[in-house]
């Protein structure tokens, strides 16, 4: 049985429903621009390991991995498949 | 001139370089942690995991004859971010701030009430002088070796935070050369913490 993708709208409603934080999807960097801090951002990380049976290392803390809702699912897709 | 160098934090007396720390950053402190006590605790906790802006490497220690007389810390603007990330995390896992609602929430606001660098630019997060060798210059001493790290690093622009109410730290900055770039506030039960955003392209 495969799993399905996260996708981007998947983290998008982590942020609304878990965290109630409201996330423009079209934006550079999330850090960047303000629109959310390291600790939220965190603890979207802890919630989303929680839901997908990932664990992010201290590597994955990286800004780049961070720069849209699309590329936080991208690195819980690529944690999924890691052996 | 001087015959102080700066060395890996906290070259030392870890105590001692802390109490520096929260001299630097007085205001932040104070609003986030309110308890002294706390304060300690989670300062201490965030510098010896090597997770917070004022760890090594970013974090230095101005020694002068053996004795710590000053710190400095500071950091290009990816840097910050990771750093900040890291820190929020080894705080969420180690449960320091598990029932702690209050001090999440002026964390948040005063994370927000800072500014965000860009990857080319280059954060001054500390800066300090012990109280028994100031006014000898030694804070516009670290301030150079603050300019001299960023060029090094061909960062594009030196960035700050200063706390709004230190009208003698905003006057420093502004005479070497800073200019405000905006302002940043946070309110978290009737308490204020107000920072000037500064900035300066180097010549």
């Amino acid at each position: 049985m495969t799993t399905e993708r996260v996708t981007g709208e998947d983290v998008q409603a982590i942020f609304t429903d878990a965290l109630e934080v409201d996330v423009p999807t079209e934006i550079d960097n999330l850090l960047d621009s303000g629109h959310i801090d390291s600790l939220t951002l965190v603890d979207l990380l802890l919630e989303l390991e929680e839901r997908y049976g990932v664990e992010f290392a201290a590597d994955d803390l990286d800004p780049e991995h961070f720069s849209s809702v699309e590329a936080i699912a991208d690195l819980v897709n690529r944690r999924r498949s890691a052996p | 001139m001087t015959a102080a160098e700066t060395r890996p934090a906290p070259a030392g007396d870890e105590d001692h370089y802390l109490r520096l720390e929260d001299a630097s950053a007085r205001a932040y402190n104070r609003f986030v942690y309110r308890d002294s006590d706390v304060s300690a605790r989670i300062r201490r906790h965030l510098f010896r995991h090597g997770v917070a802006e004022f760890s090594p490497p970013h974090g230095r220690a101005l020694v002068e004859d053996g004795a710590l007389v000053g710190i400095l810390a500071c950091l290009g603007g990816d840097r910050l971010q990771r750093t900040r990330l890291q820190g929020a995390m080894h705080l969420r896992r180690s449960g320091i701030l598990d029932d702690e609602q209050g001090l999440v929430d002026r964390l948040k606001a005063a994370h927000a009430a800072t500014l965000s660098p860009d990857d080319g630019d280059f954060y001054l997060s500390r800066i300090a002088v012990a109280e028994e060798h100031r006014g000898r210059g030694l804070g516009a001493h670290l301030l150079e070796r603050f300019e001299a790290a960023a060029d090094e690093r061909g960062a594009e622009r030196l960035v700050l935070d200063v706390d709004a109410d230190a009208e003698d730290a905003v006057s420093f900055y502004r005479n070497a050369g800073y200019r405000e770039i905006g302002r940043g506030t946070a309110e978290e039960e009737g308490r204020l913490l107000t920072y000037v955003h500064m900035a300066k392209v180097p010549s």
